[in-house]
C-alpha cells in the first residue's frame, strides 16, 4: 500500500518525520520504504485494518494521536425504494446502496482530491470512480459506481449456477465459474462481486447520476478470485483481507460529503440491507497471562492505556475488540498488540537452559565426510522429474510438463550434472548426492528412501599421481573399499551411446539406499564433525568457456619445484583459474626433474584469445625461467622477448 | 618448507571434493541448535495437508493452499510440505512436553524466478515446557545471531504474521552497508496448534522459529545468484577445498 506522507500527517495530531515515522511503522509490523513523499508499505495479511489511511492514523494513535477530522455528510438520508434481492446473505451481510445525482458533470478537483493522483499510483478515471478511489483510500472501503441509467431490472446478489462470461470496466472478458458471487441484472452478469464492475454498468466523465453500492464481502468468498481471473483491483485487495463490517455508513456519508464538495446534489437516497448484527468480541484481559506470554513486568494500567489507544475498550477484566480488529481472538493477540507498542525491541531478553544432548551418528554426513576426501563433490538437484515410471508421484500442478513427477531415483539428475561439466571441459567429474527419493504404491500410500547417488566419469583426479589414471569400476570399489559392502551390485556402466556426447570415457552410477550401510561402520573412524564456524566466501563464476595451457619445466631438484609451484601460487591473475601438477618425472641418474603444469584461463566478459592468455602468462614463465637451472624444453625463445 | 607452500603442493598432489553449501549451511545451524539441547528429527518432503496447514491453523481459505503456492500431488491427496513445520508437528503429536526439537531439510513452493526456486530449505526449531515466553525466544535468536553474524551484529525484532505463532516476529540483521535485512522467522506457539497437537495449552507454551537455509548462505558466502547453488556447476562447487 502507497500513502502521501502529508495525507497521514492532516489526520494526526502530532507531526513526526518521515524517518520517525518510518522507524514506529516498522515497530508495529509495517515493513515500508520511502520515496520521496511517498510511503509503500508491505502490511502482514492479517492487518487488512490498516489498508488506508484511517487504519494507519488509528495505528499509529499511542504515537502520534489520531486526529478524527475527517468532513462527514450528516444530513438526513431519505430511504431509497429500490429492487433488490440478497440470495447470498451470508457471503454478503451488510450492503448499502446510495442513490445520487448531480446537476452538472464535474471537471475539476479540489486540492485534497487532486494530490490523490500526485505521487501516488493512481489514474484518473471519471469523476464519480475517482471519488469512490479515494474513499477507499482514506477509510479503507471499497464502494462500487454503477451508472444508474444503466441499470433496468431487479438487481440480484447471487452465486452463479452455471458458467456465464462477463467483460470486466476494464475492457476485459473473462468466464465466471459456476458458484462465484456476482450481481445480476436479468441473469447477466454486471459485477463479479468484490472484485470488479462491468463495462456495460460502468461510469463514465458524462455520468451525473449514479448506484453507488457500499458492501462487506467475507474474506473467504473474495480469496483467490482476482487471480482466479487474472484481475487485480484494491476491492479485492481489501476484501481478501477484511474489510470493518461496521464501515459503510461512514464510507457512504464521506463519498456524499465529498461529491458536495465538488458539485450541486439534486438527490440523494438510501438502501440498506443488513442481515446480521455484528457480534461483539469480548476477551479476557489477563495482565500476568500478557506477561507470561512476553516475559515481561508490564503493570495494569500500562497494559490498558496500550489497550485503550489501539481503541480497545476496557471494562474491569475484559477487552471489547474493535470491529475493524477481526485478527484479535485470544490472549496471545493481545499479547502481541501490547507488544508492538512497547517494541518487540524493549521486551528484555531471558536465558533459556535445555539439558545439553549427546550428538548422535548421522549415516549422510559421514558418507558426506568420507566422499569429499575422494575428491568427490556434493550436488543437490530438485526433486522434479518428467519420466512417468512406475509408482512415481504425480504433480497435480507442475511448474511446466517437464516437472510433472517426483523423481524415484538420482540417476537422470546426475547423468544430466555430469554432462553438464563436461560441456564445461571437467576432464575428471566426481559427484554426490544425498537425498530422500519418494514412490506410491497401488493403494495411494507413499514410501521414502533415502539414498546415495554417486557419478564419475574422466581423469581419476587433476594432480600428477592420478592424471593419467581414468575412472573405472576399480577405483569407485576403493572408495567403499573400508565398509563391508559390495558396491559392485548397485554399479552401472552408462551407455555413451544414448548421450548427446563426443566424450568417450566411461561413466559410472551407483545408487544406494543408505539403510544398506547399516552395520558397516564398526572397524571405521567416523571422524569428527567440522565445527569449523567461518564461513567460506564463494566468488563468482563465468559463463565463458576456459582454456589451458600445459607447459613441462625441466629442473635440477625437487626443491625447485616447490619454487615454481609458489611463483604460480603467488602470481595475481584475474583470468588465470586453476594450475596443477600433473605429470612428473625424476631422473636421478642425470639430476633432472621434469614437472608439467596445466593452467587454466577463463574470463567472466568474454571468451579469451590465444594472444590474451599468452600475454598473461608471458611475466609469470618469464619469472620462473630466472630460477636458477629452470628451463621449458622446445619452448619458442621468441615467446618472451 | 612455509605453511603457504604446504597448502599449494597439497593442492596439487591431493584431490579434495566439496560438500554443497547448502548442505554445510544447513548442518551448521542444525549443530547450532543441538548445541543449546534441541534434538534433530526428519520428517516426509510429501506431507498431508492436515500436517502441513491444518494443524498449524492455515485455515482452508489462505492464500498459501491455493494451487498457485503450493504442489499438490497424487490428485490432491498430499502436498510437497511448503515447510519443515509439518516436523514439529507430527513430533509434538509423539513427544510428551518438555519438548525442544530442530528439525530441517527440503521444502516446496510454487514459485520460480530470479530469486524464488520451487525448491528450497529451511531449519525449523521448536521448544515447548512450561513458562516458556517470548523473552526466551529473544535470547535463543540473539545467541544464534552472534554466532552465525558475530558478536557485535545489530539485530532488529519486528512484528510479523505467521498463523502458527502469536506474537510472532521477523528479525533483521543490519548489513555491512547499513542495510537491515530479513535473515528469520519466528513466534510464540499459537497456543491453537498446541491443542491441535494435545498439549494443553493453559499448563505449556512454546517458541518456534525458521531460517531459510538459501539466504543465510547467500548471506555468509558471499552468493549473489540463488541459482548458484543448483547448477551443480563445478566451477561454483569446487571452490570450496
Amino acid at each position: 500500500m502507497k500513502f502521501h506522507y502529508q495525507h497521514l500527517l492532516e489526520i494526526l495530531k502530532k507531526t513526526p518525520s518521515k524517518n520517525e515515522l518510518s522507524e514506529i511503522l516498522f515497530q508495529l509490523g509495517h515493513e515500508n520504504e520511502i520515496e520521496g513523499e511517498i510511503f509503500d508499505l508491505e502490511l502482514t495479511p492479517n492487518r487488512g485494518d490498516c489498508l488506508s489511511l484511517l487504519g494507519l492514523a488509528r495505528d499509529l494513535n499511542f504515537f502520534f494521536e489520531f486526529k478524527n477530522n475527517l468532513k462527514i455528510y450528516d444530513g438526513q438520508l431519505e430511504d431509497f425504494n429500490f429492487d433488490f434481492i440478497n440470495h447470498e446473505p451470508n457471503a454478503c451481510p451488510e450492503i448499502i446502496f446510495l442513490y445520487l445525482e448531480i446537476e452538472n458533470e464535474v471537471n475539476s478537483y479540489k486540492d485534497y482530491l487532486e494530490s490523490y493522483f500526485e505521487g501516488l499510483p493512481n489514474k484518473r478515471v471519471n469523476f464519480f470512480t475517482d471519488v469512490s478511489n479515494y474513499v477507499s483510500y482514506e477509510l479503507g472501503q471499497p464502494t462500487h459506481c454503477y451508472d444508474f441509467s444503466s441499470l433496468q431490472g431487479t438487481l440480484e446478489l447471487k452465486k452463479i449456477d452455471k458458467k456465464k462470461d462477463f467483460i470486466t470496466l476494464q475492457d476485459k472478458k473473462i468466464t465466471i465459474d459456476e458458484g462465484d458471487l456476482v450481481f445480476c441484472i436479468n441473469d447477466e452478469v454486471i459485477n463479479l462481486a468484490g472484485i470488479m464492475g462491468g463495462k456495460s454498468t460502468r461510469c463514465n466523465d458524462k455520468t451525473t447520476e449514479i448506484l453507488l453500492e457500499c458492501a462487506y464481502f467475507r474474506p473467504d468468498e473474495i480469496l483467490g478470485k482476482s487471480t482466479k481471473y487474472g484481475l487485480s483491483s484494491d476491492a479485492s485487495h481489501k476484501y481478501e483481507r477484511f474489510v470493518d463490517p461496521a464501515l459503510q455508513d461512514l464510507a457512504i456519508r464521506r463519498f456524499i460529503q465529498i461529491v458536495k464538495e465538488h458539485a450541486t446534489i439534486k438527490e440523494i437516497k438510501l438502501y440498506k440491507n443488513s442481515n446480521t448484527k455484528h457480534l461483539e468480541r469480548i476477551i479476557e484481559l489477563n495482565p500476568s497471562k500478557i506477561n507470561s506470554i512476553l516475559g515481561s513486568k508490564l503493570d495494569n494500567k500500562k497494559i490498558i492505556q496500550i489497550l485503550n489507544n489501539l481503541f480497545f475498550e476496557t471494562i474491569e477484566n475484559k477487552v471489547r475488540v474493535p470491529s475493524f480488529r477481526n485478527d484479535i481472538l485470544t490472549a496471545n493477540d493481545i499479547a502481541e498488540e501490547i507488544a508492538r507498542v512497547i517494541g518487540y525491541n524493549n521486551i528484555p531478553s531471558q536465558k533459556i537452559n535445555l539439558p545439553k544432548l549427546e550428538k548422535s551418528f548421522s549415516l549422510s554426513n559421514f558418507l558426506r565426510n568420507s566422499l569429499t576426501k575422494s575428491g568427490f563433490t556434493e550436488v543437490i538437484n530438485f526433486q522434479f522429474s518428467n519420466k512417468v515410471k512406475n509408482k512415481s508421484i504425480s504433480i497435480d500442478n507442475p511448474l511446466d510438463q517437464n516437472k510433472n513427477r517426483i523423481r524415484t531415483s538420482l540417476k537422470d539428475s546426475l547423468l544430466e550434472n555430469l554432462l553438464f561439466n563436461e560441456r564445461r571441459q571437467k576432464s575428471s567429474i566426481k559427484l554426490f548426492e544425498i537425498s530422500d527419493i519418494y514412490t506410491v504404491d497401488s493403494n495411494g500410500d507413499i514410501h521414502i528412501k533415502k539414498v546415495i547417488g554417486l557419478i564419475a566419469s574422466g581423469r581419476v583426479a587433476n594432480n600428477y599421481k592420478d592424471f593419467s589414471k581414468k575412472i573405472d569400476m576399480r577405483f569407485i570399489d576403493s572408495i567403499f573399499k573400508d565398509l563391508s559392502i559390495d558396491v559392485s551390485k548397485y554399479l552401472l556402466n552408462i551407455d555413451r551411446q544414448l548421450l548427446n556426447t563426443k566424450r568417450k570415457e566411461e561413466i559410472l552410477f551407483l545408487e544406494i539406499p543408505l539403510e544398506k550401510f547399516e552395520g558397516t561402520f564398526d572397524d571405521v573412524d567416523i571422524g569428527q564433525e567440522d565445527k569449523n564456524i567461518n564461513f567460506f566466501k564463494y566468488q563468482e563464476i563465468s559463463d565463458y568457456p576456459s582454456s589451458m595451457r600445459d607447459f613441462s619445466f625441466m629442473v635440477s631438484d625437487l626443491d625447485t619445484i616447490n619454487k615454481i609451484s609458489q611463483k604460480i601460487f603467488d602470481f595475481d591473475s584475474k583470468i588465470l583459474k586453476d594450475a596443477f601438477l600433473f605429470d612428473f618425472y625424476e631422473n636421478a641418474a642425470k639430476h633432472q626433474v621434469k614437472a608439467a603444469y596445466r593452467f587454466i584461463f577463463q574470463d567472466f566478459s568474454k571468451t579469451l584469445t590465444d594472444d590474451e592468455i599468452n600475454q598473461e602468462l608471458e611475466p609469470l614463465l618469464s619469472d620462473i625461467l630466472k630460477l636458477k637451472n629452470v628451463s621449458i624444453p622446445g619452448y619458442k625463445n621468441d615467446f618472451l622477448q | 618448507m612455509s605453511p603457504k607452500e604446504n597448502l599449494f603442493i597439497s593442492s596439487v598432489t591431493k584431490d579434495v571434493g566439496s560438500k554443497h553449501p547448502i548442505e554445510e549451511m544447513k548442518n551448521k545451524l542444525v549443530n547450532i541448535m543441538e548445541s543449546f539441547g534441541f534434538s534433530y528429527e526428519e520428517g516426509p518432503e510429501i506431507e498431508t495437508e492436515e500436517n502441513n496447514f491444518d494443524m498449524l491453523n492455515i485455515k482452508k481459505n489462505h492464500p498459501a493452499r491455493q494451487m498457485h503456492d503450493t504442489f499438490y500431488v497424487e490428485n490432491r491427496s498430499f502436498v510437497l510440505r511448503t515447510h519443515t513445520s509439518p516436523v514439529q508437528i507430527r513430533s509434538m503429536l509423539k513427544l510428551d512436553p518438555p519438548i525442544s526439537i530442530v528439525s530441517a531439510g527440503k521444502v516446496f513452493r510454487k514459485d520460480d524466478d530470479s530469486t524464488h526456486l520451487p525448491m528450497f530449505h529451511q531449519v525449523e526449531a521448536i521448544c515447548v515446557d512450561k513458562n516458556i515466553n517470548f523473552s526466551n525466544l529473544k535470547y535463543l535468536i540473539f545467541e544464534i545471531c552472534s554466532i552465525l553474524f558475530g558478536k557485535d551484529v545489530e539485530i532488529r525484532f519486528r512484528p510479523s504474521y505467521f498463523p502458527f505463532t502469536e506474537p510472532s516476529a521477523e528479525v533483521d540483521i543490519k548489513s555491512e552497508n547499513g542495510k537491515w535485512l530479513e535473515i528469520l522467522g519466528c513466534g510464540i506457539v499459537n497456543p491453537i496448534v498446541l491443542d491441535n497437537c494435545n498439549i494443553n495449552s493453559n499448563k505449556f507454551s512454546g517458541l518456534a522459529l525458521g531460517m531459510g537455509v538459501e539466504r543465510i548462505a547467500m548471506l555468509l558466502n558471499n552468493v549473489n545468484d540463488i541459482r548458484d547453488f543448483y547448477k551443480s556447476n563445478l566451477d561454483f562447487l569446487g571452490q570450496k577445498k
